[in-house]
């Protein structure tokens, strides 16, 4: 011992104790960081063999809805739910309709998110504007979503993608609640937070998402910011783009192209 | 402008924060507003409160034991409620609810302990067998009932009271931060959120105690004390004042700003809500006890005990629901209206299921029911009303 | 368990340890010894008190040491300090092997996302087998129609180890032609698409299963002749 010895008192004691407590504190705080292996590591996690040259450092995934081309076919609806097992009743992705008449008024509707595709309607006035709006969550940079998970079972990756732990997840539905785009919902069998992987299983394996390869008019494109010759990333260059609910500073990664003010 | 055509976002259909979302709140009103009854008397010294302190304390105690319920009843997975505690996401608001509620649950026990200590060891001595042992476990095995050690007792039951009030108004107003931090729904998005939340939680607290002491005098005979009824009338009236005051000043603020938000809030206000929002939350619910407590409040010294007794009781009640109103509209009123402003859906609790009526009728019939076996483990009223004075 | 955390805090527990074995704290006098206040800490949970049968009589304030009437916080505080502990025990052994690893998450989730199955197969996969079909459909304008939209996903019809597995289905109903060519206001208007009355004469109900598909081969769907009925 060469620092001099303290006194006994029951302040001191009391000190020392509440520094213990201090340290456990601490330690309940540091344990589950474990320090970033990321940064030195190539691939995350490289016991899948399926796919052992992905290393996620060398890409940044985007999407672009091109609404111009979009004939609101709803394929893309059907081709989610078939290769994510989505339950009825519930939508990773789904197409908006948007009937609008010269005086402004409006009408919207998705019959079943759109996946049997849509038949005519009577909106009791003469339309003269016409589109669909294909939607999906937006992988958001500044993520709603992800903040208020309070037990770290919804992140994003570094590829830009947002997902789910099914075996963390508490299935509280705060999650649900903090996204704007209601691209979020509790799965009905699993009991947990779910939502669109951007098919996180394909894209990992060079495959574009299902309900891109499915577009038959090309109005989801799916990209790699990352690619220098990628064309998603080429209109994000040059064409003026906008995003979802540009106000609320979510910064999507699901970048539109020809939306109306009346799409929220 | 975002014209109504009743369109909502395909995964809007369903109503995730249910009936147990509205209790929950509900019931850590409760446990805050009670806290704070105590608090009055055992830090700020208003004697008129002696004779409820401990019946707050121990109302505090009963509805914080079943606060955690309504939660784990609507957790899709309850089995994994510790992993809020186990990985807690530090920006993650609900994380903090572990903790908080361990914290406060600490602090509250050990005062209610401390204030009962001395009365716990005198009940070990009434009595034999396993009920003493009962006691002495109770007591921790340490009988010191010398004045000194009361003493120190009561200096640390005032320091733990002072600390509770800040936990108490913490675990409260995180609840309301809850609501108040999704920006994402503009019913919920403002800050007045958890202060709107912790007034409401303290006229709930102090509403449920009138109406407790109260019973438990008719029940057991005895002289309602006028003193401390028409002091709980006074702080009830202040509070309930605050709270609604702020209630409607967020509703004015959203309809004069006029935002965006406000096309599907009046509607929502107006035709969803209609019943439990103005009827229930503003005109049964405040308009009516104000006038109600206003009388008792301002004509106190001429009012017949029993009529003072009646007005506190129907207006404590009214409170009582209007603060049941108030979470139900928050919590279920946004959920009503889809993200798409364009269209609301509808939500009726089901009787019997895991997050339906009946629950919500246990989760406030079991904390009383609590109520009464704490009062058969320790003497919550009689003549020994604070024996840690010293 | 996560070794480097760990190893501080047993550092820090350690440390503590040292400190109450110094003699300041942990005398070596015997009597300064039982006057310490970790001796009040383990006699305060070692020694077993009998209940006084009746209540020591009120002799009023007397000045005694401070730490006389502590006993039963001193019972407290081990009870709150075991608690925590036991808490901080559970959860080192409850916080998943790979939490923590790339971020706030568990890492090993990315691999069981990486590793669900695939059901649309890449685009061209089909032509492997049916490059006769692959090859019509590649010049007529239902080349961006990928074959899985009409039909069914490749794994209902391939086993993964590139068997036979099931027929593919077909699908003729005319629903499935009009979902994309029935004409509606927001359809963008250069994208083909038909009146249904004008078109064939008939009600949309009355399209019965293979109608459209007399004169519209599904796989290049230019009428032969290049006019309607």
């Amino acid at each position: 011992m060469t620092k001099p010895l303290e006194p006994l008192t029951r302040r001191n004691f009391v000190k020392k104790g509440c520094e213990l407590a201090a340290s456990a504190v601490l330690f309940l705080g540091i344990l589950p960081m474990k320090t970033a292996r990321g940064s030195s590591m190539t691939t995350p996690h490289n016991n899948d063999s399926d796919s052992p040259q992905y290393d996620w450092e060398e890409h940044l995934y985007a999407f672009l809805v091109d609404t111009r081309k979009c004939i609101g076919c709803g394929i893309c609806v059907k081709a989610c739910r078939i290769e994510n097992n989505v339950p009825e009743g519930f939508y990773r992705t789904w197409v908006e309709r948007y009937e609008i008449s010269e005086r402004g008024e409006v009408y919207v509707d998705s019959p079943k998110g759109g996946q049997e595709g849509f038949t005519p309607i009577e909106p009791g006035f003469k339309t003269t504007k016409g589109f669909f709006v294909p939607k999906l969550c937006n992988h958001c940079d500044n993520t709603p979503c992800t903040q208020v998970c309070p037990v770290g079972a919804s992140y994003s990756t570094k590829e830009g993608v947002v997902l789910v732990d099914s075996k963390r997840c508490i299935g509280c539905g705060y999650c649900v609640q903090a996204c704007p785009y209601a691209s979020r919902y509790l799965h009905p069998v699993t009991k947990t937070a779910d939502k669109c992987t951007w098919c996180y299983h394909r894209i990992t394996k060079g495959l574009p998402p299902a309900c891109v390869q499915a577009c038959p008019v090309g109005a989801r494109q799916f990209g790699d910011l990352k690619k220098e010759d990628d064309p998603v990333r080429k209109v994000l260059a040059t064409e003026r783009i906008s995003v979802l609910q540009m106000e609320k500073l979510t910064k999507p990664n699901c970048y539109y192209i020809g939306l109306d003010k009346e799409v929220r | 402008m975002l014209a109504s055509v009743n369109y909502l976002f395909p995964n809007d259909l369903h109503i995730h924060w249910s009936l147990m979302i509205v209790m929950y709140p509900y019931i850590t009103g409760l446990v805050a507003g009670a806290f704070i009854v105590s608090s009055l008397y055992h830090v700020f010294g208003k004697e008129e409160f002696r004779p409820i302190a401990r019946l707050s304390l121990l109302t505090s105690l009963a509805f914080l034991v079943v606060a955690t319920c309504p939660l784990l009843l609507h957790l899709g997975h309850p089995e994994r409620a510790l992993n809020i505690m186990i990985t807690p996401h530090t920006t993650s608001a609900m994380a903090g609810f572990g903790f908080l509620y361990s914290i406060y649950m600490i602090i509250l026990v050990l005062e209610v302990w401390l204030v009962f200590r001395i009365d716990i060891i005198e009940q070990a001595r009434g009595t034999t067998g396993w009920r003493r042992r009962g006691y002495q476990l109770l007591a921790l095995g340490v009988y010191d009932t010398s004045p000194e050690a009361r003493a120190l007792d009561h200096k640390v039951v005032t320091v733990l009271a002072a600390i509770g009030i800040p936990a108490a108004c913490m675990l409260h107003g995180y609840v309301g931060f809850l609501f108040g931090g999704i920006k994402a729904n503009p019913w919920w998005s403002t800050p007045l959120m958890p202060i709107i939340f912790l007034f409401s939680a303290v006229v709930s607290g102090i509403a449920a105690l009138i109406i407790f002491y109260q019973v438990a005098m008719k029940v057991r005979g005895e002289e309602i004390d006028q003193p401390c009824i028409s002091a709980l009338a006074r702080w009830l009236w202040l509070f309930m004042i605050i709270s609604v005051s702020l209630e409607l000043l967020e509703i004015i603020s959203l309809a004069y700003e006029r935002a965006e938000e406000w096309e599907v809030i009046s509607e929502l206000i107006t035709h969803q809500l209609s019943f439990s929002y103005i009827s229930l939350q503003m005109i049964i619910g405040a308009l009516i006890p104000f006038i109600l407590l206003m009388t008792t409040v301002l004509l106190d010294r001429f009012l017949h005990p029993r009529v003072r007794n009646s007005l506190t009781f129907i207006a404590g009640t009214l409170l009582l629901i209007q603060v049941m109103a108030m979470r139900w509209n928050v919590v279920i009123g946004g959920q009503i209206f889809s993200k798409s402003f364009r269209g609301f859906r509808d939500y009726h609790p089901h009787f019997l299921e895991r997050e339906g009526v009946l629950p919500a009728i246990l989760l406030v019939i079991i904390p009383c029911v609590l109520l009464y076996l704490f009062h058969r483990v320790v003497p919550m009223f009689g003549k020994r009303t604070d024996l840690s004075q010293g | 368990m996560h070794e480097q955390p760990l190893r501080q805090w047993l550092a820090t527990l350690w440390r503590f340890i040292r400190w109450i074995c110094t003699p300041e704290i942990c005398p070596r006098d015997p009597e300064r010894l039982l006057r310490s206040p970790i001796a009040a800490f383990f006699r305060s949970l070692t020694t077993r008190e009998s209940l006084p049968s009746a209540p020591p009589q009120d002799k009023g304030v007397t000045v005694t040491s401070p730490m006389k009437h502590t006993k039963h916080y001193y019972r407290i505080a081990a009870f709150l300090i075991g608690a925590i502990f036991l808490f901080l025990i559970v959860r080192a052994f409850l916080i998943p092997k790979s939490f923590g690893e790339f971020g706030f998450y568990r890492a090993d989730n990315l691999s069981e996302q990486k590793r669900l199955p695939i059901s649309f197969a890449a685009r061209g996969d089909c032509a492997a087998c049916h490059p006769d079909i692959a090859t019509r459909h590649q010049q007529g304008p239902h080349q961006p129609v990928q074959c899985q939209n009409c039909h069914a996903p490749l794994t209902q019809h391939i086993a993964g180890d590139g068997t036979h597995k099931a027929p593919m289905p077909i699908n003729r109903a005319s629903a499935l032609c009009l979902r994309c060519h029935r004409a509606l206001p927001s359809r963008p208007t250069e994208f083909p698409q038909i009146q249904i009355v004008e078109h064939t004469g008939l009600a949309e109900h009355e399209l019965t299963e293979g109608f459209c598909i007399q004169c519209h081969h599904p796989h290049d769907p230019r009428p032969a002749g290049g006019k309607h009925p």
